[in-house]
């Protein structure tokens, strides 16, 4: 095994637990102003939530990608330099981020959007240093995934990356299903950071016109959640490509093949994607009704290639399979089994009749979350788990994996549903108190809070087990 | 029982079916075998959802709230200017700041059981428009710079309604309410 | 297929920017009905919407066919009557009432339904009004060359409609619906200085058409397409050799 590999993969996993322990604590510091239990008044608060946001989006975006150019630097060689810069925006990125939420106050949410950072009440310079921190992590990360796309299509052209010939029946040259999941993501990945700079560069544009050139508002609320959502979404595919990879072997079957309907699905999820954001607009009644069905029709059709497919054959792998159960195992097996159940959130959520209530309650960090926390999250400590085996000194103790799992799954599910009981109760998302008509935010809120600490419990002791193990290897 | 609490439930159900379906495939992986006729399962399970996801957008889409009421004649329309923070509510346009702070803070009633369309935008930034009953969100519509969203709405119940704003716009974003009166 | 969708609304051009007329206040210009009354137009619209026209009694061209179209189309829709006030107003200042009258085709033995009121506009107020109806005129000799317009005033005075020329059926039916209060989705509000825009409300037809600023969102996914395209002919060379070497 490649050193250089080896020791990359082994720092971005390294910095992503420490960023995602401090974007813990920020979510848990929410949960704990909306429960009353400390006092941070609505600005500190919309930082947290801003910080939170897009740290929680970028650290396991990161995550997954690391994990595509791990495996794929098994297959063929990967350039160095795009994990490299990647690496160094990121890092670049994350501090003038939190430098604009925390010193500048910027709090415009995650997606920020249009026109709410030039309303934000804060320093001047927050939006500016806000952007640039945006276009840094835009230019490294889009770079890192066009340097892997290169290195697929290096063995490959872009008909048989997309596994075309296995379409008709051929089965020459072998392409894996995780060459397929990655180069379907990775184009997904690239379209939807390419979009950020299109909505970059009209941000710029105005903030350089100094108010004689203005935006559309609904224009740049669908390059926003053309951004926001196909990322997001993405990145989950960036740990499934993973997922198809390891998990047939961790339960001693033979690998994954591709075969015509795993291409099918995952060239129809390629096109789907795309077009789900829709569902993000509803409530904007001046989008052209057109659009507005496309969005319910996508998200409802989403779902059914990739998951049915992933799903199916996830349980047939485990089926009588007379396992050995370690951590990685365990956590892509109900990884998967929270994916589903979070996607059930999320097509009850973009059926368009059920969000003129649910939109924007907490129906919507409800069902993310119970993807990203239960599903991705799972997907990405799996990958490290298998990692920190092949390259650690020692294995995981058996008792250990039952507390950092339980601690995880219970905190994971109390803390999600939580939510779900908001959504239910039309309690509002993104509030730093309730108003009294929905004063059950409240309590709700403290129930959270003791599921996420019992989250954030276990992943300490995930993050420390795993530096104990690996951490050496950096140095080595 | 509220659109909510059915969604609600039927998370709940679906919820438990996949936890029970991962559990039992959890609970034979000690034993050892494999499962037959993969191909015509998968194919059954493909079909079942292909015909689930058919039959739930042909039952839900026609249900959309864009032609709420179309066809009728509204009773009243009501004007709705959003701005940071608060709202201005009136029977008459709102157009210049004049208009906004007459309005602003004041109770609009209106008559139940006749069709209301609410002409919603914002001066600034996006808001949402939404209305609670009792702690129930009924309906709601965002407030877009630029644009006017008309949302036509019947009250079946008097008493007074809520307002809160549903989409983050800012520090005060939370506090963000008005009340209208449905006589 | 959206991209197919997109590209296709593109190809039905939309009507260049009646856009910019809806929903502005018209000036409350001064209009003289007899010899000796005269009123201001919000008297009207605040009573009851009003459909509008500008025209001249002289004009040897379009202005006598024109009324006289709209009076037909206006006598088909019964239902609709009671719900506007017609107004056919004349900016010639040689023009009165009376001719206006004949104009429009309406004789002594039938005089024109009660919800008619022909006047001419005071010269003061004149201009601004006509600017604000998008009407233009210009002098041509003894008599004027100008467009014709049909603009819906709302009971606030705003304009919610304006059609130049003669209205296809299309547009009388979107008039009428407004009128009748029937549902009509949106109006767009967007400031001047916005440069790219998604859609626009296209007055004609009462929908919105989509416009120039939605090509943004189909950029990334072409750039993709393209970049893909890119980085496969210039890892070309490279692939090549893996298939000679196996």
């Amino acid at each position: 095994m490649d050193t250089f590999n080896k020791k990359s993969t082994l720092l971005w996993l390294l910095t992503v637990l420490v960023v995602f322990l401090v974007a813990i604590i920020f979510g848990l510091t929410m949960r704990m102003e909306q429960a009353n239990m400390v006092e941070l008044g609505p600005l500190n608060f919309y930082v947290l939530m801003t910080s939170h946001g897009l740290l929680m989006a970028g650290v396991w975006f990161v995550a997954g990608m690391a994990g595509i150019q791990y495996i794929l630097s098994r297959y063929f060689s990967v350039p160095r330099w795009g994990s490299i810069v990647a690496y160094v925006c990121t890092l670049l990125g994350v501090v003038v981020l939190l430098f604009s939420t925390f010193f500048a106050k910027l709090h415009a949410g995650w997606y920020f959007l249009y026109p709410l950072p030039f309303y934000a009440k804060g320093m001047q310079i927050g939006p500016l240093l806000f952007l640039i921190a945006l276009t840094i992590l835009g230019v490294g990360w889009l770079l890192w995934s066009l340097v892997l796309i290169a290195s697929i299509l290096k063995k490959y052209t872009v008909a048989q990356a997309l596994a075309w010939h296995h379409l008709t029946g051929k089965s020459e040259p072998a392409v894996s299903p995780f060459i397929l999941i990655s180069f379907v993501s990775l184009i997904g990945v690239t379209s939807c950071i390419l979009a950020a700079v299109v909505l970059l560069v009209l941000y710029y544009i105005e903030m350089l016109s100094s108010g004689s050139v203005s935006n559309d508002p609904l224009l740049m609320k669908n390059l926003t959640f053309f951004f926001g959502h196909t990322l997001v979404n993405e990145m989950l595919y960036l740990g499934l490509a993973v997922l198809y990879e390891l998990f047939p072997k961790m339960a001693g079957k033979p690998a994954y093949k591709t075969s015509w309907y795993v291409a099918l699905s995952w060239n129809a999820t390629l096109l789907i994607v795309l077009f789900a954001y829709f569902h993000h607009l509803y409530m904007d009644f001046v989008q052209p009704v057109a659009f507005q069905y496309i969005g319910q029709i996508m998200s409802w059709f989403a779902p059914l290639p990739a998951a049915v497919v992933t799903i199916f054959s996830v349980l047939t792998t485990i089926y009588r399979s007379n396992m050995k159960w370690n951590l990685a195992a365990l956590l892509y097996f109900f990884g998967v089994m929270f994916w589903a159940i979070g996607g059930v959130g999320a097509i009850l959520d973009a059926v368009i009749a059920n969000n003129f209530v649910l939109h924007n309650t907490q129906w919507v960090p409800a069902h993310f979350h119970t993807y990203n926390l239960l599903g991705n999250v799972f997907f990405s400590l799996a990958f490290a788990s298998w990692f920190a085996d092949e390259i650690g000194d020692n294995k995981i103790k058996p008792g250990l994996v039952k507390v950092i799992f339980s601690l995880l799954v219970i905190g994971g599910v109390g803390f999600v549903i939580a939510f779900y009981l908001g959504g239910a109760l039309s309690v509002p998302r993104r509030v730093d108190m309730y108003n009294e008509v929905v004063s059950e935010g409240v309590s709700l809120a403290q129930i959270a809070v003791v599921f996420a600490f019992l989250y954030l419990v276990g992943m300490i002791i995930y993050t420390i087990d795993f530096t104990k193990r690996c951490a050496g290897q950096l140095f080595s | 029982m509220t659109i909510q609490k059915e969604v609600f439930l039927v998370f709940t159900v679906m919820f438990l079916i996949i936890v029970s379906v991962f559990f039992l495939v959890f609970l034979s992986s000690v034993k050892s075998g494999e499962l037959q006729n993969v191909n015509h399962k998968r194919a059954i399970f493909f079909f079942i959802a292909f015909g689930t996801v058919l039959l739930v957008l042909g039952i839900s889409l026609p249900k959309s709230p864009y032609f709420l009421y179309s066809k009728e004649e509204p009773a009243q329309k009501v004007f709705v200017v959003a701005k940071q923070f608060s709202f201005s509510i009136s029977k008459y346009p709102i157009n210049t700041d004049d208009d906004f702070n007459m309005s602003a803070g004041a109770e609009v009633t209106v008559p139940v059981n006749g069709v209301i369309e609410f002409n919603v935008s914002s001066k600034d930034v996006n808001h949402g428009f939404s209305l609670y009953k009792e702690g129930v969100l009924q309906a709601q519509v965002q407030a877009m710079p630029g644009y006017v969203n008309r949302l036509r709405w019947k009250f079946t119940e008097s008493g007074t309604y809520d307002i809160l704003c549903l989409e983050y716009c800012g520090v005060a974003h939370a506090a963000m309410a008005a009340t209208i009166k449905v006589e | 297929m959206c991209g197919a969708i997109i590209l296709l609304s593109f190809l039905s051009w939309q009507q260049q920017d009646e856009m910019q007329y809806l929903l502005k206040k018209i000036p409350d210009a001064e209009v003289v009905i007899s010899d000796s009354l005269s009123r201001n137009i919000s008297y009207w619209y605040s009573q009851k919407p009003v459909v509008l026209t500008i025209a001249y009694s002289r004009c040897p061209g379009v202005c006598n066919p024109y009324l006289l179209q709209i009076r037909d189309h206006i006598s088909l829709q019964g239902k609709a009557i009671k719900d506007f006030q017609m107004m056919v107003l004349s900016f010639d200042p040689e023009d009165n009432p009376t001719q206006l009258h004949k104009l429009a085709g309406f004789t002594d033995d039938s005089p024109p339904p009660a919800n008619w009121t022909f006047g001419v506009l005071e010269k003061k107020s004149k201009a601004s009004l006509l600017s604000a109806l998008g009407f233009q005129t210009q002098m041509a000799g003894e008599l004027y060359d100008h467009n014709t317009v049909l603009v819906l005033i709302g009971t606030d005075g705003k304009i919610l409609q304006r059609v130049e020329g003669l209205p296809a059926n299309m547009q009388w039916n979107r008039l009428f619906k407004e009128l009748t209060n029937e549902f009509v989705p949106v109006y767009s509000t967007l400031d001047t200085n916005v440069w790219m825009s998604c859609f626009r409300y296209d007055p004609a037809s009462g929908t919105w058409r989509m416009n120039w600023g939605l090509l943004l969102i189909l950029i990334p996914s072409i750039s993709t397409v393209c970049l893909l395209l890119l980085l496969q002919m210039i890892t070309n060379r490279e692939r090549r050799n893996i298939v000679i070497q196996t």
